[in-house]
C-alpha cells in the first residue's frame, strides 16, 4: 500500500490514426502527495494532456488505448474502475481545468448554473444549497456574486479561466489537473490566476498535476518537475534539483533556449531540429537526432530512468551522478 | 542516422515529416481514394456511371425507337416483348426511359452547375465586400429567393415559352439564389483570414484575392451541394411537366411521362410506376455519392 | 539621420454598435533603419491594429505615417502599390496565414509575379534564394501547408514577406503560436536575416523576454494609448510607467534565487469603447489621483525614454 496519494505506474498510452499507431505515453511513472504540485513540462505532442485525460478516464474512446500501466488514487487503480465509479470521482474527488477558457464554458449557461450544476451533481445538496454555494464559489475566485447569472460571452478571458477554476473547485476535489491553465491568458491576468490557485492550494491541501510548457510558471507554483519528451518522462525530481542542476540535454537546452529577460546575447541556441513524429518513434532514446551529447549506446535499447540523487532522476547514459 | 524501426525514407528521420509520392499529395486522388472507402457512396456512383452510359448509348442499350408508335400495342403491359409496357400511343417505355435520362441528367447537370458557378461568383464578391453592397445585394436576393420556384417556371415559360433551353433557364434562375446565398455565408467567414491579408499585402487585386485564393478553399461545401441538387433539379423538371410546362410530349422526358400516365393510374399503372422508379433511383444515387463527397471532402480541411 | 518610420499622432478609430472603439489614440514614435522597434501589451492594446495601419492594411482615422520621409497616410493607387513592396507584414498564426491550396512555391512566388518585374527565369532564381535565406528544405517545394508543422510555415512565411525585398517588415506576434524549442529558431533566423539585408522591424508580442532579445527600443501600449517608450535595456532596468512596472513584475521567473515581486493590478481592463479622456490605466492604478482624468502627454524623461504618466516624477 503506497503512501503517496496519486501514484502513476508505467502508464502506456496510444493512439490509432488512419492506420498508424501513435506512441502517445510510453511508460511514465508519477509519485505525488497532498499539497504537492507536479509540474509536467514539454512540448506539444509530448503526451503531457493524454497523461491528463487518462487519470480522469476521458480518453477519446475510440481511437485511445490504455495499453498497460496503473494509476493509483489513494490506492484505488483509476484503470480498473467502471464507468459508474469513474462518474463518482470526476468533479468531485479529481477535477480538471482546460486550457482554452473560451470553450470549456457552456455558452447558453449562466456561470452560475454551471458552478451549481456541478455541485448539484456531485455534492448531497438541494438546487438552493448548490446555488448558495456556486455564489460563494465565484466570491472566491475574484467574481462578484451579482455577475452568478449572467453568460460567458459577458466575460473577458481572464475572468472566464477564473469561473472555470471555480468550477473545478466547487467540490473541494483532492487533486487538480491543470493542462496549461493560463497559456491563453496575459501576463498580468496570469499573474492573478496563478496566485489565485496557490492560494486555494494550500486552503484545500489540494494536489496539483500541473501541465504547461513555461518553465516559469512551474517555477512560481511547483514542488516536483517532470520533464517529458516524447512520452517518457526524461527528467523527474524537485523544482530545486531540476532547476539548478539541470542534467537531461533535453532539459539543459530548454533552459538554454529561453530568452532571458537578463542576458543580453545576441543570438539564442535553440534546440536544433524538430521533436520526433510520435508514430515513428526510434529505437533506444528518442532525442538522440537533436542531442550533442549522444554516444553508441544511446540507440542501443530502452534507456532506464536513473537515480542522480535522492531527489533526482534522469533518463540519459551521460548524465552525472551528484 | 539510421534507426531501426524505420521503413521509410532516410530524410523522414532527420526531420520528422514522411516523404511521399505526388499520388499521396494530390487532394483529388486522396478525396477519391477516401470515397473508395465508403460503400454507399461508391453504389451510388457506380449507379450513376451506368444510368449516364445508358443514356449515353441510348441507341445501343434501347430495344425500340422512342418516337416509333405501334397502335397495335397502345397501353400495352409489361411482357417480353415490351419490357416495361407502352404508353398510349404504344411507343415502349423501356426505350423511353433510356433515351429520356438524356434529358434529365443533361438538365440537371447543366441548370445545376451554370447555376451554382454564377451563385459562388456573385456570393463570393457580395461576401468579401460586406457593407453596404451586401446589404442591398443579400435583399435583392431575399426577394428573389422567395418568389416560388413554380411561379418563376411558369412566368419565364409563359414569356419564353416551353422547351429544353426555356427549362434550363427556369431552373438556372430558380437555383441561384440559393448558391449565392451560401457562398456569401461561408465568404464572410473567411475574409477575416490572415491569408487574404497576406494576399492583399502584396498587392493582389481584390478579384485576384476573392477568387484565385479565397474560392477554392471555400467551395467544397458547394461542389457537394451541386451533386444533391442535380437530383432536386430532376424533380423539380419532372413535376414542371404535370403543369403543362417544361418538356413537352413527345420528348420521351420522364416527368412528361409522369403526367401522361396521371390519367390512366388505375388501369395502366406501368405507365406510372417506370418513369418513377427511374426518377427515384437516379436521384438516390445522386444523393448517396453527394454524401459520401461530402464525408470525403471533410476530413482534408482537418488534416 | 531622418528614421526610416516615423508614426505621428496616429488614430485608428471603428464603429461598432455600442459607439465608437478607439483601437489606436495619438501614438507617437519613430523607427531607425536596420532597428527593431518591439510595441508590447496585452490584448485589446491596440498593438496589432497599430501594425496593420502603419502599413496601410488599414487606413488612418488621423495622424501621419512616414516612411523615409514620405508621407504615406493618405497614398492610393500605384503609389500604395509601390509603398506595399516596400512594408511587408509576418502574421502571427502559420496556420491561417498560408493559403492551405498553394504549394510552398507559389505562395513565395506570388508576390513577385503580381510585381510584374520579373520573368520566369527571375522568379525561379528568387524563389530558390528566398527559401535558402529562410531554411526551408528544397523538396518541400512542392508541398502544402497542411503537409509542415508550424516552424516551417512561418519560414515560408518569412520568406514570402522578403520577395519583394521591403526595407520595413511588421511583425505581428510571429513566434507566439510556435513551440517553444521552434520560437528560438524562429528568432535567431529573424535576427539573421536583419543583419544581412539591413532590415527594419516593427516587433508586435505580448511576449516580454522575447521583445526584450530582439529589440533595440520598446513601445509599450495600454487600451490604444502608448504609455512608456524608450530603449529597450533601459525599459526593463527601470520601468517608469505603473503600467510597466507591474506588466514587467507579472512575468514568472525561472531564477530561483530572485523570486519577482509582484505588482497586482486591482479590477479588470476597461473597455476602447468610447472612453473617458485622460489615462486609460488610472482605474487600475495604484496611485491615481484626480489628474488622471485629463488628457496625457507623452514626456522625455531621460535620453529617449518617453513616458505619458503625470505622476511619474512623483512615483
Amino acid at each position: 500500500m503506497s503512501n503517496h496519494f496519486l501514484e502513476m505506474k508505467d502508464l502506456v498510452v496510444e493512439y490509432t490514426s488512419g492506420g498508424s499507431v501513435i506512441h502517445a505515453v510510453n511508460s511514465v511513472s508519477i509519485k505525488l502527495n497532498r499539497g504537492e504540485t507536479l509540474g509536467l513540462v514539454g512540448e506539444t505532442g509530448a503526451g503531457k494532456t493524454t497523461i491528463a485525460k487518462s487519470v480522469l478516464g476521458i480518453l477519446p474512446d475510440r481511437s485511445a488505448k490504455v495499453c498497460g500501466g496503473e494509476i493509483l488514487l489513494d490506492g484505488e487503480d483509476l484503470l480498473k474502475l467502471p464507468e459508474k465509479e469513474m462518474l463518482k470521482i470526476r468533479g468531485k474527488k479529481v477535477s480538471m481545468v482546460f486550457q482554452d477558457p473560451m470553450t470549456a464554458l457552456n455558452p447558453v449557461m449562466t456561470v452560475g448554473g454551471q458552478i451549481t450544476e456541478a455541485i448539484h451533481l456531485h455534492e448531497k445538496l438541494d438546487l438552493n444549497a448548490s446555488k448558495m454555494k456556486a455564489c460563494s464559489m465565484l466570491e472566491m475566485v475574484g467574481i462578484p456574486a451579482e455577475r452568478f447569472n449572467e453568460y460567458p460571452h459577458q466575460f473577458s478571458g481572464g475572468m472566464k479561466q477564473r469561473v472555470v477554476i471555480a468550477m473545478a473547485l466547487a467540490c473541494n476535489p483532492e487533486l487538480l489537473l491543470a493542462d496549461e491553465p493560463t497559456s491563453a491568458l496575459d501576463v498580468t491576468i496570469q499573474a492573478q490566476v496563478l496566485d489565485m490557485i496557490n492560494a486555494l492550494k494550500k486552503k484545500y491541501n489540494m494536489a496539483m498535476l500541473l501541465i504547461t510548457h513555461d518553465l516559469g510558471v512551474v517555477a512560481e507554483t511547483c514542488e516536483w518537475v517532470g520533464i517529458i519528451y516524447a512520452g517518457k518522462i526524461v527528467e523527474y525530481g524537485t523544482k530545486d534539483a531540476v532547476f539548478r542542476r539541470p542534467s537531461h540535454p533535453y532539459t539543459k537546452g530548454l533552459f538554454g533556449s529561453l530568452p532571458s529577460m537578463n542576458s543580453n546575447a545576441a543570438r539564442l541556441n535553440p534546440i536544433p531540429g524538430m521533436p520526433p513524429n510520435p508514430s515513428h518513434l526510434p529505437m533506444g532514446c528518442a532525442f538522440t537526432p537533436r542531442c550533442s551529447y549522444t554516444c553508441e549506446a544511446c540507440q542501443g535499447g530502452d534507456v532506464p530512468l536513473r537515480e542522480l540523487a535522492s531527489d533526482h532522476f534522469c533518463r540519459c547514459l551521460s548524465a552525472k551522478e551528484v | 542516422m539510421k534507426t531501426a524501426t524505420h521503413k521509410e525514407n532516410v530524410e523522414t528521420e532527420a526531420t520528422g515529416i514522411p516523404k511521399r509520392a505526388w499520388w499521396e499529395r494530390s487532394m483529388f486522388l486522396q478525396v477519391l481514394q477516401r470515397l473508395s472507402k465508403n460503400p454507399a457512396a461508391m453504389f451510388g456512383l457506380i449507379l450513376l456511371l451506368i444510368i449516364s452510359i445508358v443514356a449515353i448509348f441510348a441507341p445501343v442499350f434501347a430495344p425500340y425507337s422512342p418516337t416509333v408508335m405501334d397502335l397495335d400495342a397502345m397501353y400495352a403491359t409489361p411482357s417480353l416483348k415490351h419490357l416495361f409496357g407502352c404508353d398510349e400511343v404504344g411507343r415502349d417505355i423501356l426505350s423511353r426511359l433510356i433515351y429520356g435520362a438524356r434529358y434529365s441528367l443533361s438538365i440537371g447537370l447543366i441548370a445545376d452547375i451554370v447555376s451554382q458557378v454564377i451563385g459562388v461568383l456573385i456570393g463570393a464578391a457580395i461576401g468579401y465586400a460586406g457593407g453596404k453592397i451586401d446589404l442591398v445585394g443579400m435583399r435583392i436576393v431575399d426577394i428573389w429567393a422567395s418568389i416560388p420556384n413554380t411561379l418563376l417556371a411558369i412566368l419565364i415559360s409563359t414569356t419564353l415559352g416551353a422547351g429544353y433551353i426555356n427549362t434550363i433557364i427556369a431552373m438556372l434562375v430558380s437555383n441561384i439564389p440559393g448558391g449565392i446565398r451560401s457562398t456569401r455565408a461561408m465568404s464572410l467567414k473567411e475574409r477575416e483570414m490572415d491569408y487574404l491579408e497576406a494576399a492583399r499585402s502584396i498587392n493582389a487585386g481584390p478579384m485576384r484575392i476573392m477568387y484565385k485564393h479565397m474560392v477554392p478553399n471555400i467551395i467544397s461545401p458547394t461542389i457537394v451541394g451541386t451533386t444533391m441538387g442535380i437530383g432536386s433539379t430532376i424533380i423539380s423538371v419532372a413535376g414542371l411537366a404535370y403543369i403543362g410546362l417544361g418538356i413537352q410530349p413527345p420528348a420521351p422526358e420522364w416527368g412528361a411521362m409522369l403526367a401522361a400516365g396521371r390519367d390512366f393510374i388505375k388501369k395502366y399503372p406501368h405507365m406510372i410506376i417506370f418513369p418513377g422508379i427511374a426518377i427515384a433511383i437516379t436521384v438516390l444515387s445522386l444523393n448517396l455519392f453527394g454524401d459520401g463527397l461530402r464525408d470525403a471532402l471533410d476530413p482534408k480541411m482537418k488534416d | 539621420m531622418s528614421a526610416l518610420l516615423q508614426v505621428e499622432h496616429l488614430k485608428k478609430y471603428f464603429n461598432v454598435p455600442a459607439g465608437i472603439n478607439h483601437a489606436v489614440d495619438d501614438v507617437t514614435f519613430k523607427i531607425e533603419k536596420g532597428e527593431t522597434m518591439g510595441i508590447v501589451g496585452e490584448s485589446g492594446c491596440g498593438k496589432s491594429t497599430l501594425g496593420r495601419t502603419i502599413i496601410r492594411l488599414h487606413d488612418a482615422s488621423g495622424g501621419k505615417v512616414f516612411l523615409n520621409g514620405n508621407d504615406i497616410t493618405k497614398a492610393k493607387g500605384k503609389e500604395l502599390k509601390r509603398l506595399r513592396e516596400n512594408m511587408q507584414i509576418i502574421f502571427q498564426d502559420p496556420y491561417s496565414s498560408l493559403n492551405p491550396r498553394m504549394t510552398v512555391e507559389n505562395a513565395v512566388q506570388e508576390p513577385l509575379r503580381l510585381s510584374e518585374k520579373y520573368n520566369r527565369g527571375e522568379i525561379m532564381e528568387a524563389t530558390q534564394r528566398l527559401m535558402d535565406l529562410c531554411g526551408v528544405e528544397e523538396r518541400l517545394r512542392m508541398s502544402y501547408p497542411h503537409e509542415m508543422d508550424g516552424g516551417r510555415r512561418q519560414r515560408v512565411g518569412i520568406a514570402r514577406a522578403l520577395a519583394l525585398n521591403p526595407e520595413f517588415i511588421m511583425c505581428d506576434e510571429p513566434v507566439s503560436a510556435l513551440d517553444v524549442s521552434i520560437q528560438a529558431q524562429v528568432l535567431n533566423l529573424l535576427m539573421d536575416l536583419q543583419e544581412k539585408l539591413n532590415l527594419t522591424y516593427m516587433f508586435v508580442t505580448h511576449d516580454l523576454s522575447v521583445v526584450r532579445h530582439i529589440s533595440n527600443n520598446i513601445c509599450v501600449m495600454y487600451l490604444g494609448q502608448l504609455v512608456e517608450t524608450g530603449p529597450s535595456k533601459e525599459l526593463f532596468e527601470m520601468p517608469l510607467h505603473p503600467y510597466t512596472k507591474a506588466l514587467l513584475s507579472a512575468i514568472p521567473s525561472v531564477d530561483l534565487d530572485n523570486p519577482m515581486q509582484r505588482i497586482m493590478l486591482k479590477g479588470e481592463i476597461t473597455s476602447p469603447i468610447n472612453p473617458k479622456p485622460g489615462c486609460r490605466f488610472a482605474a487600475r492604478c495604484r496611485y491615481a489621483a484626480e489628474i488622471c482624468q485629463q488628457p496625457q502627454k507623452l514626456e522625455e524623461v531621460a535620453s529617449n525614454h518617453f513616458v505619458s504618466c503625470c505622476r511619474v516624477k512623483e512615483i
